[in-house]
């Protein structure tokens, strides 16, 4: 038995073709009106089998065809349809002449046991098929009506499809263009973009025009153009990748970038949707908590270094200032002059080399930030009181007198007070050493100046040479040999005064006049010195 | 007369320290570390203690914890005599447990005041 089966959906058709062809039948397939009259008139079936919705010509029209040809309106016609499910169409359809009108699905079994049925029936000439009872007039006045129900609901189908379409896009094109990340389609060929939003170029620093136009390989800052496109090309075969890297912006600036790549089809293109997002900021911050841990263990190191140092070297300087000192008290026998004067000497040098330890040790934790200013509120006058008793005794075998010139408008700052006592003690002890062997005066003033409190510590000593001004503060730098011989000291004093007064936020400097005096001046500023005006 | 123990490993400063006790008409002996130590006041009961702190094995606050764990040196006081003078050193040995301390290098003349208060 043979059937035609007339549906322009290559699936619809397949699918009636095997369920028939698996019933015995011989099967001949048509995609629309026009190609079915074409193979009737080459091979008359036993039934035809056709949609109504069709390209060129659809099942009405078809149908309405066979049944006007003498050799073909016998042939059994079944119309079977998804689309015009109406009972106007299907009353259309049998007006027609169709034998059946069946509505998308229906089950297989009882389809074939349909479709054979018809057949008998035909064979056996129990019924013809229904001639068509419609005139041409009213028949395309009917066929119109169906056909434009069916275009507009179809467009109305269609246009509520379009509007979901559009909503969709929308929400997409929203998360893409919205997106903080740059999100962009490139192609893997040219590794120039498809398209990207707004943050992809942005983050770059180029207008979309620029953009447009750059390969991956002209903002990537890592590796070279060829490096790049083999990386590219690894993705392709890959499907994938994350990485981080660092793109060029058009300023030249280094932005740190999370890239994400992913391969996908796009009309038959192989492209990828890649993400860029910047964490330059993350980065940054976690560089520089890297970089804090770093120094914080160089400075520990650093720490245990001069605790070590401080240990080892005071260990054998025990036993020479104790045995020395020992011998000298003359434990083990008296010592003429010459002997006591060498062992006397040994001492010196044993407490200079003790001194030189203790100021190196402080200096280096001055300088490696060691030191935590413990800021607290003193009385200025009080705190100078206090530093003058200390020296006081120094001073007095020197016949140096010293003598306060205080601002009243000064009474309290706010400073570590055994770092400041130390620098003023520093000073006073230099002033001393300075002045004249036959006596002198040190002065110490005080005053407000601007926004600082202004310290200063004068005597009228040898002075210094103008050349020699800008050595004072710095380590070792004492002026000539005979100076560290005649003075003593370490070399240390006045760099630890600085290093303090720095610490504090503060300034010091010295004025002199070869041969009339010097003037160390020290400021700190009252901003976090609280000032009390009286 | 009062005995001293000296625990010191560095045997300059032991001579050093023994000298001046001896001077000073303390019954004093040497110990090098800590194990010595613990094994000598094990036989014989000493009224003060003088500790380096940088000791080969025990370190000197382990050994001074060992010594005072014994009820007989409960109450024995126990000198921190030590090269770890830095800034915050004395506070922290004192907060051990420590009944006082000596920086070295020693002043002869201050320890001898210091020592003379346990006579």
């Amino acid at each position: 038995m043979k059937a035609l089966v007339v549906d322009d959906t290559t699936n619809d058709r397949m699918l009636l073709s095997t369920l028939l062809k698996s019933a015995g039948f011989d099967i001949k397939e048509a995609g629309n009106g026009f190609e079915a009259l074409e193979k009737v008139g080459k091979e008359i079936p036993d039934i035809i089998i056709s949609d109504v919705m069709m390209p060129e010509m659809d099942g009405f029209m078809l149908l309405r065809n066979l049944k006007k040809d003498n050799k073909t309106k016998d042939i059994p016609f079944i119309l079977y349809t998804a689309s015009y499910e109406s009972n106007e169409d299907k009353e259309l359809g049998l007006l027609l002449g169709a034998s059946r009108y069946f509505i998308k699905p229906i089950d297989p079994g009882e389809f074939i046991d349909e479709i054979k049925a018809i057949i008998k029936e035909f064979k056996v000439g129990m019924i013809h098929p229904p001639e068509p009872e419609i005139s041409d007039e009213e028949y395309l006045k009917k066929y119109g009506q169906r056909v434009s129900l069916k275009l507009e609901s179809k467009i109305k189908n269609l246009e509520k499809e379009i509007t979901k379409r559009k909503d969709a896009e929308l929400r997409y094109r929203t998360l893409f263009e919205q997106s903080p990340d740059g999100v962009l389609i490139l192609d893997p060929e040219t590794a120039l973009p498809i398209m990207f939003n707004d943050a992809a170029c942005k983050q770059l620093g180029y207008s979309s025009e620029e953009f447009s136009r750059m390969h991956v390989w002209e903002y990537e800052a890592r590796g070279t153009p060829e490096e790049t496109k083999r990386h590219i090309e690894r993705i392709l075969r890959e499907g994938w990748a994350d990485f981080e890297t660092q793109h060029r912006t058009k300023t030249g600036e280094i932005r740190y970038v999370m890239v994400t790549f992913k391969k996908f089809e796009l009309a038959e293109k192989i492209v990828f949707n890649v993400i860029y997002r910047d964490v330059t900021e993350r980065k940054q911050a976690e560089n520089l908590r890297l970089e804090k841990e770093r120094l914080e263990y160089a400075s520990k190191a650093k720490s245990e270094f001069l605790a070590s140092m401080s240990h080892e070297l005071r260990t054998p300087l025990n036993s020479i200032l104790g045995f020395s000192e020992l011998m000298k008290q003359g434990i083990a026998g008296k010592l003429n002059e010459k002997q006591e004067h060498y062992t006397e000497n040994i001492i010196s040098s044993g407490k200079f080399l003790l001194n030189l330890i203790n100021d190196i040790l402080d200096l280096s934790k001055v300088e490696a930030g060691k030191i935590e200013l413990v800021n607290e509120k003193i009385s200025l006058p009080l705190t100078l009181d206090e530093n003058i008793s200390l020296i006081k005794e120094r001073a007095a075998r020197r016949k140096v007198n010293i003598i306060k010139e205080q601002s009243p408008e000064i009474e309290f700052i706010e400073v570590d007070k055994q770092r400041f006592k130390q620098v003023l003690f520093n000073l006073l002890d230099n002033a001393i050493k300075f002045s004249n062997p036959e006596g002198g005066i040190v002065t110490i003033t005080t005053k407000k100046a601007g926004d600082n409190v202004e310290i200063s510590v004068a005597d009228r000593g040898i002075g210094i040479k103008p050349e020699d001004i800008e050595k004072l503060f710095q380590k070792f730098q004492q002026l000539n040999p005979e100076i560290s011989c005649k003075y003593g000291g370490t070399g240390l004093g006045l760099a630890i005064c600085r290093q303090i007064v720095e610490l504090h936020g503060g300034k010091i400097w010295a004025e002199s006049k070869y041969g009339e005096g010097s003037r160390f001046i020290f400021i700190l500023p009252l901003k976090g010195i609280k000032v009390v005006n009286k | 007369m009062k005995k001293v123990l000296v625990v010191e490993d560095n045997i300059l400063n032991m001579e050093l320290v023994l000298e001046i006790l001896n001077a000073m008409d303390f019954e004093a002996k040497g110990a090098e570390d800590g194990k010595e130590a613990l094994s000598i006041i094990e036989k014989e009961q000493y009224d003060l203690i003088l500790m380096d702190i940088e000791l080969p094995g025990m370190n000197g606050i382990e050994v001074k914890n060992n010594i005072k764990r014994k009820i007989s040196y409960e109450k024995v006081p126990v000198i921190a005599l030590t090269a770890y003078a830095m800034k915050g050193d004395k506070e922290r040995l004192i907060a051990l447990g420590f009944d006082d301390y000596m920086a070295k290098p020693i002043d002869v003349a201050e320890f001898i005041e210091k020592l003379n208060r346990y006579k």
